[in-house]
């Protein structure tokens, strides 16, 4: 009998989750925020569908703190907003001129957050970006995941997620960039301008233009599904354009601690996408294009280095190189000493593939 | 209490009460004590932890308990459990259930516990047989983690900093702690069975590849200055991973991880029951009652942040002395005098 008893007790304590039941029909689902602002003066944006109007509707506030802002914004909407399915976050690049994190915690603190979301800067304010979403019939937090997706397997932005950012924000050891948009001329879409780069946890002010983020993407050997890089070869006075899609990256740092140089050497594979002249298969054709697409390469990885050094932004993690395998030359502070090693790339292109055409 | 067990349950009741409860979170004090070198302490506790077995099984008769002693290890069982369920009721209102009110949670489990001891014995001993499954799929998700690992945070490996490997150490008994499970249960084996040599070897290869793979992951996922931060590594790991059937992993292995602590708490409550029934009671199930009442109330106390926090930070001193140094005297105390468990 008493064991009747105790499953009669126990099936009503299964009921524990009922206290915690959240019903998507009571909630306005938000998929997109945006914010701009600093501490203290915060302003929020959060773009839910309305199914009825099949369009998204937007809804502003502002508050002291990310949180506040959405404590107010719930004051604004006849069903609380719910960021359990967010897919993108944009900020503005004036508030990231602040440390980032600041806006950043309520999505690493509340399990019902996602953290696999993206995040992008926006040029100016945030408002135009989350209405020229209005409109869409599908999730406005969508349209700017793929967009970013799409740019990161065409390897103009790296493959990072919150949680990725967030792990790099705590360590001084490597830095941030983060995809960086701004508007069509007729303000319709969204356009990927580059990498906003960070020294830390603060926007530097320095954005990278989409071929020195493609070119930064290869230094740090994430080249994606597409990497293409277009040059003008000149032969007979003739201009001919070639376009290369990067195959392989193969990567050697080698570090002297006495001289506090490292030596970059790469090594990349590529295949000719693009070649109006052909007749690749003559060794001096090949030769002079492979030469040609070398140099342009070995000038650009030198270029972005340089403005990565002066920007003392650490995107390619060599300090975590240096702190796991050279840890008497780590300093604490990593991003001064950074700033002035002597970083020596030489790279090396071959051409692999040249289509199905020779 | 006339129980039997075989080699499987043995190592099975003793597994699921080493990695219960902890598996989720024993992983960040060790790597905030040791820093990179946390990977190769564990390895070096865990070395620790086979020649504590390999003794276990060499001097058990010579852990005799008697009405003092017996005592002390129910009332630190008693302790233990209910800090642990405190631990359990403040996971679930941090991760899955935030308006869920404390107690219900800690009678839900309570009340589980209590039905598993009031039965037969060999349903507690058989019922870590349905974790199994479910224990793997913890260890499969978290694969999904493989490419978001940084292997460099692995080094460098300071082995000149003396504080820094005994906190490791030291840490690394939460990984380790109930191995005095061994002492109590190894009398119930079967005759017959042998224990010392490959099985043993082969049990401490399991646990420690268990926990080394959550050690390895939480140090390569996290920076040093983000693990400070993070209480349960792991159910954070599983938490950023995206998969096209469940929007969040981290509530469906919260529950897994309950489901095995529970499991844990029940043990525990076995335990209790075989020393205290190891004298014939008048009323044996009583005694098991109100033990499952104070379990019920204690918890409530300790469920608020700065507490649970407390009981972290100094939980692994006492495990120490109850788990390795106690037993150790005792042996060597029974010993000396030549008493030995009939």
């Amino acid at each position: 009998m008493y064991r009747k008893g105790i499953i009669i007790i126990l099936s009503v304590f299964l009921l524990a989750s009922c206290w915690d039941e959240r019903l998507y029909k009571n909630s306005s689902v938000v998929t997109l925020v945006g914010v701009e602002g600093h501490i203290g003066e915060y302003k929020g944006y959060y773009a839910y569908p309305n199914t009825t109007a099949q369009q998204n509707e937007v809804i502003e506030a502002d508050g002291i703190s990310p949180r506040d802002v959405r404590t107010k914004a719930n004051l604004k909407v006849e069903q609380t907003l719910d960021l359990s399915e967010l897919s993108t976050i944009l900020v503005s690049d004036q508030t990231v001129r602040e440390p980032i994190y600041d806006i950043l915690d309520i999505y690493f603190r509340d399990p019902q957050n996602p953290i696999s979301i993206k995040i992008a800067i926006t040029e100016g304010d945030v408002k135009p970006f989350i209405d020229l979403t209005k409109d869409l019939a599908g999730s406005a937090g969508g349209y700017y995941e793929r967009f970013i997706e799409s740019t990161e397997e065409n390897t103009y932005f790296p493959k990072l997620d919150l949680q990725t950012i967030g792990s790099m924000l705590f360590e001084q050891t490597m830095d941030i960039a983060l995809p960086y948009i701004q508007l069509s001329e007729d303000s319709k879409h969204a356009v990927a301008a580059g990498l906003a780069l960070f020294s830390g946890q603060t926007f530097t002010g320095t954005v990278l233009t989409p071929k020195q983020s493609l070119i930064m993407l290869l230094l740090m050997n994430q080249s994606s599904k597409q990497a293409r890089m277009s040059y003008m070869w000149r032969n007979d006075g003739k201009d001919i354009p070639i376009t290369a899609d990067v195959i392989h990256v193969k990567r050697k740092w080698t570090v002297n601690e006495e001289l506090r140089r490292i030596t970059m050497d790469y090594s990349i594979e590529v295949e000719i996408e693009e070649f109006a002249k052909n007749h690749l298969y003559k060794e001096p054709i090949l030769k002079d294009v492979q030469q040609m697409i070398q140099d342009h390469v070995q000038a650009e990885f030198e270029e972005v280095l340089r403005i990565l050094q002066n920007q003392k932004s650490d995107t390619l993690g060599i300090g975590r190189h240096i702190r796991a395998f050279h840890p008497k030359m780590f300093k604490e502070d990593w991003h001064a000493e950074y700033a002035s090693l002597q970083l020596v790339p030489t790279v090396q292109v071959k051409i692999i593939r040249t289509g199905v055409l020779r | 209490m006339n129980v039997s067990l075989s080699k499987a349950q043995f190592f099975l009741l003793l597994f699921i009460i080493q990695t219960g409860v902890v598996y989720i979170a024993f992983q960040t004090p060790l790597i905030i004590n040791s820093q990179n070198s946390a990977w190769l302490i564990f390895i070096v506790a865990s070395v620790i932890h086979y020649g504590l077995l390999l003794l276990f099984e060499r001097y058990y008769r010579y852990f005799y308990l008697n009405v003092f002693f017996r005592w002390v290890y129910q009332i630190y069982w008693l302790l233990l459990t209910a800090a642990l369920i405190a631990y359990m009721g403040y996971v679930l209102a941090s991760w899955v259930l935030p308006q869920t009110p404390e107690w219900v949670v800690v009678v839900m489990i309570v009340a589980l516990s209590l039905y598993a001891n009031l039965v037969r014995p060999e349903t507690v001993i058989n019922i870590g047989v349905m974790l199994i499954p479910i224990i793997l799929l913890f260890v499969i998700f978290l694969m999904l983690a493989v490419p978001d690992l940084t292997w460099s945070n692995l080094f460098p490996i300071e082995w000149n900093n003396t504080k820094q490997i005994m906190e490791g150490l030291i840490h690394s008994t939460y990984a380790y702690f109930g191995i005095e499970m061994y002492l109590i249960y190894r009398p119930f084996l079967k005759q017959d069975l042998q224990v010392k040599g490959k099985p043993l070897l082969l049990y401490q290869l399991v646990i420690f590849m268990f926990y080394f793979i959550s050690v390895l992951f939480t140090q390569m996922f996290f920076a040093l200055e983000e693990i400070k931060l993070i209480p349960e590594p792991i159910t954070y790991i599983l938490k950023s991973q995206e998969v096209t059937f469940v929007k969040r992993l981290d509530i469906f292995f919260v529950y897994i991880w309950l489901s095995w602590s529970i499991v844990t708490v029940m043990i525990f409550g076995l335990s209790f029951r075989v020393l205290y029934l190891s004298k014939k009671r008048k009323h044996p199930k009583w005694s098991i009652f109100i033990y499952h009442l104070l379990l019920a109330i204690l918890p409530l106390f300790v469920m608020q942040f700065q507490r649970i926090e407390l009981v972290k930070n100094s939980l692994h001193y006492v495990l120490f002395v109850f788990t390795f140094l106690l037993p150790l005297v005792i042996i060597c105390w029974n010993k000396w005098r030549g008493k030995s468990v009939s």
